[in-house]
């Protein structure tokens, strides 16, 4: 018989021993724990509301289909050459390797796409579809997803939709298995080849400044990324962190205009907000060739 | 012994159930946020999180100059009407969503960094102090448009 004392005793271990297992796989807890940063909680008089400020701030980066439409808007042309070989697809055999190149393919996949390149972006499809199978991801791209893309191929925006969707299940998934900085790895993945992209059609057309100014603009999302990147324990991941360190300190060198007006305009008969002012950073062709190089750099590294 | 078997029972009804909690954030933000981003493109990054009432999280966010955007936030009945802010690097309040729409869209002339809070209104019911405070999933999606 077991006696009120005695159950109250397994109640409390109990409580202690699922405490100790949500500290340490935590899927939920964790998800947040190494994508957030924690920060002093502080109170905050919101209009009457008291309201407990920012207990988990997030991260976020560019999508690689932001990327590639941002290289559209900046005038790019498409060039198959630049892009990773799908004939490495096979050397990639370690997790690290094929979640950062799962998002290279992906970013490939994007700027194949939006570009109206569709057999290319097919081909790039397949290295994607391998990669997340092989990470055990395969949910993300399922029969129904791949019928979908075969059904729209030649509808960018139904495959950036699709793919998109793709993304958030791998993500989603990914934090569920507490393989958090796996899902940061596409990530960074996507957002490297997006700028080996953007800097190599950048030097091949002289002269691009909006190219340029794009390539600038990624300081905030290497910001991004390093900061996330840095709250993980992995050893890849601080290898990877530590891979990127020169190419943040070429980004660190650019300067940000301090007398740069924020203007916020809004059209109410189109319900419409302009969030305008002038460009914030600044960047010299100096500059510009650090970055360039350090970027190479680390994409040759974990293509190879 | 049967303390014992007592103690894991109960150790793996309360992980599952914590796991349980998790999971249902993350579906309730495919089914019930995600449908409110279309026709935008989501970024594909997963922001959700169980909150209580009067609690807040951040996103920072780089958007990008001719893209056009548009946020969504959501949050569980539980919580209210949960709302976001925006705000520049210099922490300037730049819109709020409070007692408006759930989604905001947006063009941006020049590049930046914007940080997003999401706040869960204080219950002001009372309702919570009487029992435990219940937490609620909350979920704020950034999209942009080609």
């Amino acid at each position: 018989m077991i006696t009120k004392n005695s159950f109250m005793k397994a109640v409390f271990f109990a409580a202690f021993f699922a405490f100790m297992l949500a500290a340490c796989s935590s899927g939920g807890e964790q998800e947040d724990a190494q994508q957030e940063q924690r920060v002093q909680a502080s109170e905050e008089q919101s209009g009457n509301q008291s309201v407990t400020k920012a207990q988990q701030v997030f991260y976020s980066l560019p999508s690689p289909f932001e990327l590639a439409s941002l290289l559209k808007h900046s005038g790019a042309k498409f060039n198959k050459d630049i892009l990773s070989s799908p004939d490495k697809l096979t050397d990639y055999t370690t997790s690290a390797s094929k979640a950062i190149n799962l998002g290279i393919y992906g970013a490939d996949l994007s700027y194949a796409s939006i570009f109206g390149q569709t057999q290319d972006a097919m081909s790039y499809l397949k290295c994607v579809k391998t990669l997340t199978d092989e990470l055990g991801i395969s949910d993300a791209f399922d029969k129904t997803s791949m019928d979908r893309i075969e059904a729209n191929k030649e509808d960018n925006d139904s495959i950036s939709q699709i793919v998109s969707e793709a993304y958030l299940l791998a993500n989603s998934y990914l934090k569920d298995s507490e393989r958090e900085h796996t899902s940061t790895f596409i990530l960074a993945g996507g957002l490297i080849e997006g700028l080996y992209i953007a800097t190599t059609l950048a030097s091949d057309e002289t002269n691009n400044e909006e190219l340029m100014i794009m390539v600038a603009d990624q300081k905030f999302a290497i910001e991004n990324l390093t900061a996330l990147l840095s709250t993980y324990e992995e050893d890849d991941a601080k290898e990877l962190l530590n891979d990127l360190s020169g190419l943040k300190a070429a980004y660190d060198q650019l300067e940000e205009s301090e007398t740069a007006e924020i203007i916020v305009e809004t059209n109410t008969e189109e319900n419409k907000t302009v969030i305008g002012g002038d460009d914030l950073l600044s960047i010299t062709p100096e500059q510009f060739s650090t970055i360039i190089e350090k970027v190479t750099e680390i994409r040759t590294k974990y293509i190879q | 012994m049967k303390i014992i078997s007592k103690v894991l029972l109960l150790t793996l009804v309360t992980f599952a159930f914590s796991i349980s909690v998790f999971s249902q954030c993350k579906s309730f933000t495919k089914k019930k946020c995600m449908p409110q981003v279309l026709p935008y493109i989501h970024n594909g990054q997963l922001n959700s999180i169980n909150i209580f009432p009067g609690e807040s999280a951040s996103l920072t966010v780089p958007f990008y100059s001719g893209q056009d955007y548009r946020i969504v936030v959501c949050g569980h009945k539980i919580l209210g009407d949960v709302y976001f802010e925006v705000r520049n690097s210099d922490e300037e309040l730049i819109y709020s969503s409070k007692g408006k729409s759930s989604t905001w869209d947006f063009n941006v002339a020049s590049s930046q960094e914007l940080l997003i809070d999401v706040i869960a209104p204080p219950d002001e019911s009372g309702d919570s102090e009487e029992g435990m405070a219940q937490s609620g999933c909350m979920a704020l999606l950034v999209a942009f448009r080609q």
